[in-house]
């Protein structure tokens, strides 16, 4: 990170009119900013009044606390591993560059820096597909947002990335969003706009990684929307450091017979929040919502699923599981809603928790509306701990308490793990793995 | 290896289960424990293994000289004791190769592991248990039936080569070729540094297995040992001819107790 980088443009969330106003965006995106603003302006900070928020509370938050860097423009490479479609990368939210592979090129894919696209960086022709089928997700976007946080990130929009998929694409190999942080009360607010045409094949792995030191605060958008008869995989994993705090805000909106598989495997923050809601617009479509989670220490995690259904034979699943240990809390909020058309629907959610320890909490509330006779919704979730025969069964083999400990946490979380590519596998399972030595090194 | 146990006592809950057993055996020798349903078998095979539903009592357990009941349940595993379990648990999200994996690189080293070596020996021993070869990739007993774990625990102890292997009732449950292949199984294993205490209800294995020493358990004490005429006795008089026999010493402790 060069160091006229770091130099604070303002501070806080005061002078963000001026901030909109510096930057070399176009016109439709400034204005779509400003929008975002001025509803900023008169909003109120979430509070616990909220049902969604009621187990968060922001009140003694102090935002202004965070500065907002330069996100400068692009600059350097990186250079494509075999086994990806595509890769971008951020740093401090700067777009350090991306790379296509010649098959996914050919496809006419795009991935690139979606400020940098939108302003004319890469040309004309890009510019006005940005415009053309970024400007309808993030005008939704806003148009949905129900809170300040949502109207924040809009308007202090740091970075982001657009991903254009067009009709007929099919990627053999996934395409890589990768975001690292490495700051200090600073503030990131980037936007991810996915838009797959129809008959899309693709996976997208997006990760957010922070250094070890250094608080931050990300406060992410994404926008995904699903063609007809195209299938799309979006694995987000967020690892930032547990100083920090990440919000994140996710739409998306499936087309008929499309079919979407969203994870989020949430790591990060002493505080997060994040919410993906997803539509069912096409008759016959498909959504599946799958949420690893383990909290550790003192974090807190609150996530919301919301299973949106409009559209009549759509089908949607709900996964989310998660470990709590030591003081942390992880809430899980998961809402099914059935719209009067919406008739012959299949909606069931699923939330799995195992509290290591006492001490450690999750609360799991699940909340069903429907507005039409004729579907087929339900929940189940379950809180439990380890299980001790299971235990001493890998003891009785010769496996240390925290190994076997490790091993069954492993089992839990493997039917989430075993749908990344790879190479992301691992790294889950690195992360699991380190989540319960380095508890129990604590204990030490 | 020799395992000395010593006026073992243990009790699940409230209620005592083992009343002092007194049993060596040593690598090289096969032992068959026979006992009606609720003499106490299981329970002194999990007692042996810490299993933390019971408590211990009274008495010891040495092996090679060494009390282990100090000891945690993996560590006992690691001076080479094996235990087939009467009702192995399901593990959901663990593959067979996976887990084995781990335990034999407890088992021999981790210096020593070849994972070529490995999974070679495990196909192998697949094809020798008569199983599928795609066990290796499935979950750990999920969704196993009765005679599938019955025979994935004899293929974890071939794999392991336990110096001391304590089998509970491996062959109930098992159609009569998974006998005579889990009898095999052991009988591969046999030889100066292998031994195996049996737990069977049935004489049909041990006369695959041939035992050395034969011992009858009734309300938690061994009470009575022999070789193999014991189990044709046994077989042929049944538990009552045993009560019989406790059932007199019983009285007479009580008569006793009266003076
Ligand atoms: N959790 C428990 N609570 C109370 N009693 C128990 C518990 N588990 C086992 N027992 C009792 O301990 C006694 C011994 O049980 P154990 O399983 O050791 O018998 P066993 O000889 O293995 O019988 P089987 O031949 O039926 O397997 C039985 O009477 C049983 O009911
Ligand atoms: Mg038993």
């Amino acid at each position: 990170m060069s160091t006229s980088q770091k130099e604070h443009l303002y501070e806080g969330t005061g002078a963000l009119s001026d901030y909109i106003q510096n930057q070399d965006d176009p016109s439709w995106l400034r204005d779509l900013r400003t929008a975002a603003l001025t509803r900023f302006t008169v909003e109120q900070w979430p509070t616990t009044e909220l049902e969604e928020w009621r187990r968060t509370d922001l009140t003694s938050y102090d935002f202004d606390r965070y500065a907002l860097r330069d996100s400068g423009s692009t600059d350097g490479s990186v250079s494509l591993p075999d086994d990806a479609s595509a890769l971008i990368r951020f740093e401090n939210g700067v777009c350090v560059g991306f790379a296509l592979s010649a098959e996914a090129e050919s496809a006419g894919l795009v991935v690139a820096s979606l400020r940098d696209a939108a302003r004319g960086a890469y040309g004309s022709d890009m510019a006005e597909i940005v415009q053309q089928k970024a400007e309808p997700v993030l005008r939704e976007y806003l148009e949905n947002a129900d809170n300040k946080l949502q109207l924040w990130n809009f308007a202090a929009l740091t970075h982001g990335t657009f991903v254009y998929l067009p009709e007929n694409t099919r990627l053999k190999d996934p395409i890589y969003i990768e975001n690292s942080v490495e700051d200090d009360e600073a503030v990131l607010a980037p936007y991810h706009v996915i838009v797959a045409e129809h008959l899309v094949d693709a996976m997208i792995v997006q990760t957010l990684s922070g250094a070890e030191e250094g608080e931050v605060l990300v406060n992410e958008g994404i926008g995904v929307t699903i063609g007809e008869e195209s299938h799309v995989r979006f694995m987000a994993v967020q690892n930032l450091n547990i100083d920090s705090t990440y919000f994140c805000f996710g739409n998306g909106s499936i087309q008929k017979d499309g079919d979407l598989q969203h994870y989020l495997c949430n790591f990060g923050g002493m505080l997060s929040k994040s919410r993906f809601d997803c539509t069912l617009d096409g008759p016959g479509s498909l959504v599946r919502l799958n949420g690893l989670y383990f909290p550790f220490q003192d974090q807190q995690m609150d996530m919301r699923t919301v299973q949106h259904h409009r559209a009549p034979h759509a089908e949607s699943r709900t996964y989310y599981k998660g470990a709590v240990r030591d003081e942390a809390h992880a809430i899980y909020q998961g809402l099914i809603e059935v719209a009067p058309n919406a008739t012959k629907t299949d909606a069931y959610l699923t939330n799995k928790n195992l509290v290591m320890n006492d001490g450690a909490r999750s609360d799991s509330i699940p909340t069903l509306q429907i507005n039409t006779d004729d579907v087929r919704c339900s929940h189940g979730s379950s809180t439990g701990k380890l299980d001790f025969l299971q235990l001493h069964y890998l003891k009785s083999r010769g496996y240390s308490p925290i190994e076997a400990e490790e091993t069954l946490l492993m089992g839990f979380f493997e039917d989430i793990i075993d749908k990344a590519p790879e190479r992301l596998q691992n790294e889950l399972r690195d992360l699991v793995s380190r989540r319960v030595y380095e508890a129990h090194d604590d204990d030490e | 290896m020799k395992l000395e146990i010593k006026g073992l006592k243990a009790k699940i809950e409230d209620t005592p289960i083992l009343n002092g057993i007194d049993l060596t055996m040593e690598s090289g020798q096969i032992h068959a424990l026979m006992g009606p349903n609720g003499s106490g078998k299981s329970t002194l095979s999990n007692v042996i293994f810490g299993h933390p539903s019971y408590e211990v009592t009274g008495g010891e357990i040495l092996v090679d000289g060494e009390n282990i009941l100090e000891m945690e349940t993996h560590e006992r595993a690691r001076l080479g004791l094996f235990m087939a379990f009467q009702y192995p648990v399901e593990i959901p999200g663990v593959t067979v190769g996976r887990f084995l994996k781990r335990a034999a690189e407890i088992r021999f080293g981790e210096e020593d592991f070849k994972a070529a070596a490995f999974i070679k020996e495990l196909r192998s021993w697949l094809d020798f248990m008569n199983m599928d070869q795609n066990f290796i990739n499935r979950y750990l007993n999920e969704g196993f039936s009765g005679g599938e774990k019955k025979r994935m625990e004899v293929l974890q102890m071939l794999m392991l080569k336990p110096s001391f292997a304590v089998m509970d009732e491996t062959d109930s449950g098992l159609d009569i070729d998974a006998l005579r292949i889990v009898a095999n199984g052991l009988n591969e294993l046999r030889g100066d540094a292998f031994g195996a205490m049996v737990i069977t209800h049935y004489q049909r294995i041990l006369d695959y297995i041939k035992p050395d020493f034969v011992h009858i358990m009734y309300k938690g004490t061994i009470v009575t040992s022999g070789g193999r005429e014991l189990v044709e006795t046994l077989e042929e008089r049944g538990y009552d001819w045993v009560r019989k026999q406790h059932g007199i010493e019983e009285e007479e402790e009580e008569v006793v107790h009266e003076h």
